[in-house]
């Protein structure tokens, strides 16, 4: 390192069984790092006393009179005396108001055994999951107990907030749900005629896509797509809402944001995805049809021919069914994250992100459920 | 404030609050008058309690030991009518302008008077 004529310098010699520490520079907060080291490095060295010599100071902050002090206090719990010298007075009064002031840091606490860490880290994951499924169940189960109310009494319901949520969720999400799944009916029917070409069996790409789109991807596209453009929503919008104190300010004044907010929310979704699912069936079979009357030649009449022949109209209810229930569990997410964004902008963020996770989780967990039932019925 | 105005009765009484989150005690053995007229002011550092003591008062904390009393009716024996009742009385404005800010200023002066949705 270079010394620059500003620096914090440092010498020592020894002087008769005096250890004599020179101090010369500016003892600044910008300087004085340079010298940290070097100053813990100094050890007694058979020296029965020491002197730091502060004559050639130039100038002396807090930094550099704690420096002086921490030095002062080492070289005394090693058995020497210290004393200071040099410099003006005000000086040793600086060194003396930061020993005064001094407040000692409480040491690290010690690392834990690495298994122990594991354990420990293990143990409150599963606690918190377990927590927040108790939690989620019963937010759950309110939801449903208000939904029933507002239903036994419907002029409770918020109709304009309701219409609202209607338009955000469902009207303004038709672009992207059409899009998707025309798209996702383009590659089933190009992926089915690819390997069902090899049998021979190209006309049987109809019922895949038939199936496929009504039974699975109709639904589940839908319900993906909703919960990351509404579920999400919901969370912020709420979330953002308790960030500011306002759920605070309608309790206050009497207003049951269960009622005012989730309510209008949930009965959205729960009227909305169906007909959206209804909307992705149509298109999702609709770019069926074009890739395979492209790709295989089969015309739009000959689809809809095999279509009526090979698809039961079952496969279309076991599809719409389960619409309700992920608008349900969708908008639950959603509102339940919201309420659980604490008083920061960060916590929003954070939420809306989990909220998401856990709609699209649990609707695919939901999904394989009613795979599971269907199949033990037999549709 | 009908019945307020009447008699000299407090508006607000605070008898022997305690509140506290866990282990950790807000306050503890306060005491608060407001009559009727009065304007009150609370001031303190930050981290005080000022806060919780205002959301004590309104419900939005449960007090652990003490008695609230808002115009003469002591809020924690209210049925869910009367407490509604009461809420639509008075009015909060938290420090960060919480109105509800999806309405417009027409909107949230016409909120309490019930026609109105948030």
């Amino acid at each position: 390192m270079t010394q620059k004529p500003g620096d914090a310098r440092l010498t020592s010699r020894m002087e008769s069984g005096c250890l004599v520490i020179g101090l010369a520079g500016r003892w600044i907060t910008q300087a004085v790092a340079g010298q940290d080291v070097a100053l813990t490095r100094l050890t007694a060295n058979g020296a029965k006393r020491a002197r730091i010599d502060m004559s050639d100071v130039e100038e002396l902050d807090t930094a550099g009179a704690w420096l002086v002090h921490r030095t002062r206090k080492d070289l005394s719990s090693q058995g020497l005396e210290v004393e200071l010298s040099g410099g003006p007075a005000a000086y040793r009064d600086l060194v003396a108001t930061v020993r005064d002031h001094e407040v000692s840091c409480p040491p690290p606490p010690p690392p834990d055994n690495a298994l122990v860490a594991l354990l420990l880290r293990v143990g409150r994951a599963s606690h918190e999951v377990f927590a927040e499924a108790v939690n989620m169940v019963n937010f759950l189960g309110l939801t449903v107990v208000v939904l029933l109310r507002s239903l036994i009494r419907p002029g409770r319901i918020r109709f304009t907030a309701l219409i609202s949520q209607m338009e955000q969720t469902g009207l303004n999400a038709l672009p992207i749900v059409g899009l998707i799944s025309f798209l996702i009916g383009v590659v089933l029917a190009y992926q089915g005629a690819d390997q069902l070409a090899r049998f021979g069996a190209q006309i049987f790409t109809v019922n895949l896509v038939g199936m496929g789109v009504l039974r699975e991807m109709g639904i589940m596209l839908t319900a993906i797509i909703v919960a990351g453009r509404s579920g999400s929503a919901f969370t912020a919008q709420i979330g953002t809402m308790k960030v500011n104190e306002e759920i605070d300010a309608m309790r206050t004044i009497g207003l049951d944001p269960m009622e005012v907010l989730v309510i209008p929310r949930v009965m959205a979704l729960i009227l909305v995805l169906p007909l959206l699912t209804f909307y992705a069936d149509i298109m999702g079979l609709l770019g069926g049809a074009v890739m395979i009357n492209w790709t295989l030649d089969i015309s739009f009449f000959q689809f809809a021919r095999q279509f009526n022949a090979s698809v039961p109209v079952w496969s279309f209810w076991v599809g719409l069914i389960k619409a309700p229930v992920f608008a349900l569990i969708i908008a639950m997410v959603g509102c339940y994250e919201g309420f659980k964004v604490s008083v920061s902008a960060e916590s929003v963020g954070r939420r809306t992100t989990a909220s998401v996770v856990e709609a699209i989780f649990l609707v695919i967990v939901l999904d394989a459920v009613f795979s599971i039932i269907f199949a033990v019925l037999g549709v | 404030m009908a019945a307020a105005q009447q008699s000299d009765s407090p508006v607000i009484e605070v008898h022997g609050l305690r509140t506290q989150f866990g282990a950790q005690v807000i306050h503890d053995g306060l005491d608060l008058t407001v009559r009727p007229g009065e304007v009150m002011g609370i001031v303190g550092g930050s981290g005080s309690g000022k806060s919780v003591l205002l959301r004590t008062i309104i419900g939005l904390i449960r007090p652990a030991v003490g008695r609230i009393v808002v115009l003469g009716q002591d809020m924690a024996t209210l049925r869910p009518a009367q407490k509604r009742d009461m809420q639509q009385r008075w009015g909060v404005l938290f420090q960060d302008g919480a109105l509800f800010s999806s309405l417009t200023v027409r909107q949230n002066i016409k909120v309490p008077c019930g026609n109105t949705r948030v």
